[in-house]
């Protein structure tokens, strides 16, 4: 008799209070995340709708309607204006007003060139100005130290006074 | 490219055998591009024309002070704007023998010959075919472009070439011209 009220009881071993809220407010249900898929058509949606869409559009208008251009030889005693040197429309748009030109690149170049040159120059003759101090040691210069007379005398003072104070060892 | 001088004439569509195929593959693939591109001329209306860049000539390396190094770098500029052209024109005479050879060999089993055997046609340094003289202004230009501008590294400099010339005529100068021997540092033969 104690055994089967004892085996009874032992539904009543785990037991834990179970709260639902009575289902008011909807019921959150246990799933996995999908936050990175969220993310990621996020991303999609923004690289198309304001990248591929726009600049495909620009693209396949600036071809439907200018074209590529034609190579053809320069006609005798013109000199062709700089966008006139490449082929999509695009680029050409590009050269003729935002990039600067091919000569005003290399023409400025030239003179970076010509500025280190310079510079180079004058750290040349630096250093053999130093190469000749260092070599004949008579010029004040980089190679003599300059020392304020005040800082020697009180330097002098000072060990006086220390061999005053603890006196003269033979 | 085949139906841009007339438009009924693709080639190989009047071939006895493959002329339906041709045909056909023209149909699907080259017809439609082509009447694509041409209601796209109607559009656009007069194509824009593009150039290749001219460079003006500036002074040589053998013109330019030592000191003078804008000029200095403007000639070697040049002087690899030179090299990438001259390049060029010794690919454009091999591309012509290559050509020449292929048109004269003639077709079929008789005009196969292994690569490591020669040319299909007789391009002996003795032989009157007209690939021959082809051949020949191609391997002396080629000749020329190694003398300038071989065995000097993949970033030559103007002055490097410049000098590589002034060597040359030296060796020249002692030796006899190039390929005859070096002579050895004997003393004179005979001194009496």
């Amino acid at each position: 008799m104690a055994i089967l009220s004892r085996l009874a009881q032992a539904s009543k071993v785990m037991v834990t209070s179970v709260r639902h809220g009575g289902g008011i407010g909807g019921q959150i249900h246990n799933r996995p995340s999908r936050w990175n898929w969220d993310l990621f058509k996020d991303h999609l949606h923004f690289y198309i709708m304001l990248g591929a869409i726009p600049i495909g559009m620009w693209i396949t208008m600036a071809n439907i309607m200018k074209g590529p251009a034609v190579l053809s030889p320069i006609p005798e005693g013109y000199v062709p204006q700089e966008h006139e040197y490449y082929k999509s429309p695009i680029t050409r748009w590009f050269v003729k007003n935002i990039y600067n030109s091919y000569q005003e690149v290399y023409e400025s170049y030239l003179g970076t060139v010509w500025e280190e040159e310079k510079k180079r120059c004058m750290y040349q003759l630096y250093q053999e100005a130093r190469r000749q101090q260092k070599l004949h040691q008579d010029y004040k210069g980089w190679y003599t130290k300059l020392k304020t007379a005040e800082y020697m005398r009180m330097s002098m003072k000072s060990k006086q006074d220390a061999e005053e104070a603890r006196g003269f060892e033979p | 490219m085949a139906a841009s001088d007339k438009d009924e004439f693709p080639v190989y569509t009047n071939h006895p055998v493959f002329g339906g195929i041709a045909t056909l593959g023209y149909n699907i693939f080259a017809a439609p591009a082509i009447w694509f591109n041409k209601k796209l001329e109607a559009i656009r209306g007069e194509p824009q024309a593009f150039y290749h860049r001219r460079y003006p000539r500036v002074p040589t390396i053998d013109e330019c002070y030592r000191d003078d190094v804008v000029c200095r770098f403007e000639a070697n500029q040049q002087f690899m704007r030179d090299k990438l052209v001259e390049g060029q024109m010794i690919d454009i005479l091999r591309q012509r023998f290559n050509e020449c050879v292929f048109y004269e060999k003639g077709s079929g089993m008789s005009a196969y010959v292994p690569l490591h055997e020669g040319a299909p046609v007789d391009v002996s340094p003795g032989s009157t075919h007209q690939c021959r003289a082809v051949l020949e202004a191609f391997e002396k230009a080629n000749e020329n472009f190694f003398i300038k501008y071989g065995e000097l590294g993949k970033f030559p400099t103007a002055e490097q070439c410049y000098l590589k010339q002034k060597h040359r005529l030296m060796w020249e100068r002692r030796h006899g011209p190039v390929g005859t021997g070096m002579k050895t540092d004997e003393p004179a033969a005979s001194q009496e």
